[in-house]
């Protein structure tokens, strides 16, 4: 019996007991342990986010400028939204780093102010001490993904192969999304489709496919749902092959529902591993006629 | 993992992190070097997933997620050095085949060495999802996120690379009655 005769199960079971058995020349792991464990006091750690309209961070304070119980007030309610902060902000967050927010914001304020169109003018600033019932203004959001069901993700089209590129279609996935606006919080599914580029010639010559950087264009569905209302709209965005921070996907979405009237803009930047920061603005009105 | 374990290390205890080092680098090394294929890259690998964890630790929401976390932590590091890894030459991994001997059959049906060639052969996308599923033994949800890919992506990689370990293999079979070409000069 040759290769060729063997089914995918028997493929497995072979594959299983050689890769489950000892490998031959192993790693030094002494060596390894050893240079982890002696750089870990020199190795920089990442700072968690301070920025009070992200979403929460649960992490412990580590020195005393995190262990403060300084909680930022939320900002004042326009139109009967309220920008939540969820759960308790033990972020770096000081007095100072106080002040220098809310300048920002008074700041970023007066550019929406400016740039909402004329008969909406006269509203409140985001951050401002008054609150002026019954303006709606646009607001700044960061946030992401919390998690995503890939079980869910069952209904994909396998990549069809063609000349100087490749295609992915039907992906589908659903998740949570968690914004700093709750209006844009809730369930999210997303759709993808792609289309992968890559030279051909290079690929015939290449012994690993996998160290060619493809370039890929990608496009689908958004709907997003929560108790107030729902949204719908599109992602279009680019990618490369390596997840090295090269991806960046634009979303609009336009409400309906409860969130009738309002639209949003948001972009999705890939970052470290493990960290797929969103960010955009929702805001009163359509979205931009010229795009 | 002991979550109290990594919750401790997450608010930058290094000895609780030195414990965490030690009860993960076996399986760490096992996976870098079954991908990887290079004992020393692999060694390279993990180390810099390692300190790469030990840094990106203050980002991790919940501790009871570490394990999915770090395994995508090493997969990243293992393209990363898969990269620097010279382009595969034919003669390289040709191997004299010396006095006959009794073949080392897997299964009783594949030649070890075959198999080990054909593996080799293999992209580092096919050898990591055939690692992830069949050496660690991972469900497909969690190769998925140790991959960053959906579900339905685990499962045609892995189709692919069933397919191509089938490719290799034959190709082995060929390439072995094939002189390995002689390098020009200069």
């Amino acid at each position: 019996m040759n290769e060729s005769q063997l089914n995918d199960r028997e493929i497995v079971a072979i594959l299983r007991t050689w890769l489950q058995g000892a490998s031959s020349d192993p790693p030094d792991r002494s060596r390894v342990v050893g240079d982890v464990v002696g750089r870990l006091g020199t190795t920089r750690r990442r700072r968690r986010r301070w920025w009070p309209f992200s979403a929460s961070h649960r992490a412990a304070p580590t020195d005393e400028a995190l262990a403060t119980d300084y909680q930022p007030d939320p900002i004042p309610a326009t139109n009967g939204h309220t920008t939540t902060i969820t759960g308790k902000t033990q972020s770096m967050f000081s007095p100072t780093k106080a002040i220098t927010t809310g300048a920002i914001v008074f700041a970023l304020g007066g550019v929406f102010l400016v740039a909402q169109p004329f008969d909406r003018q006269g509203g409140s600033v985001p951050g401002a001490a008054t609150e002026v019932p019954g303006v709606e203004t646009g607001v700044l959001v960061t946030g992401g993904w919390v998690s995503r069901d890939a079980a869910a993700s069952h209904e994909f089209e396998e990549g069809v192969d063609v000349e100087g590129g490749f295609r992915e279609r039907g992906e589908l996935t659903v998740g949570q999304l968690q914004m700093s606006d709750e209006r844009l919080s809730g369930e999210l599914t997303w759709t993808r489709e792609a289309d992968r580029f890559f030279d051909p010639a290079e690929v015939l010559t290449a012994a690993d496919v996998s160290l060619i950087n493809f370039a890929d264009v990608t496009w689908g569905t958004v709907s997003l749902v929560n108790d107030g209302g729902a949204w719908e709209g599109r992602q279009i965005g680019t990618s490369d092959a390596f997840a090295d921070g090269a991806s960046i996907t634009y979303i609009e979405l336009v409400g309906t529902g409860g969130y009738e009237g309002w639209s949003a803009i948001l972009f999705e930047q890939e970052g470290p591993i493990g960290v797929v920061p969103w960010s955009g603005v929702i805001f009163p009105g359509d979205l931009p006629p010229d795009r | 993992m002991d979550t109290d374990l990594v919750r401790s290390a997450m608010r930058g205890d290094e000895r609780a992190f030195t414990e965490i080092v030690n009860s993960i680098t076996d399986r760490f090394l096992g996976v870098a070097h079954r991908i990887l294929r290079d004992a020393s890259l692999a060694e390279d690998a993990v180390q810099q997933a390692l300190l790469t964890a030990w840094r990106d630790l203050p980002d991790l929401r919940d501790p009871a997620k570490f394990e999915g976390w770090s395994y995508r932590i090493l997969v990243r590091a293992c393209y990363m050095e898969a990269r620097k890894r010279k382009r595969w030459h034919p003669a390289t991994i040709l191997r004299s085949i010396a006095e006959p001997t009794a073949p080392d059959l897997i299964g009783g049906v594949i030649e070890r060495e075959r198999l080990e060639r054909g593996f080799d052969r293999l992209s580092v996308d096919h050898r990591t999802v055939l690692v992830l599923t069949y050496y660690l033994d991972l469900p497909s949800e969690q190769v998925a996120q140790a991959l960053g890919v959906p579900v339905g992506t685990v499962h045609s990689r892995i189709h692919r690379a069933h397919h191509a370990l089938r490719g290799a293999l034959e190709a082995e079979g060929r390439d072995t009655r094939i002189p390995a070409p002689t390098q020009a000069s200069g």
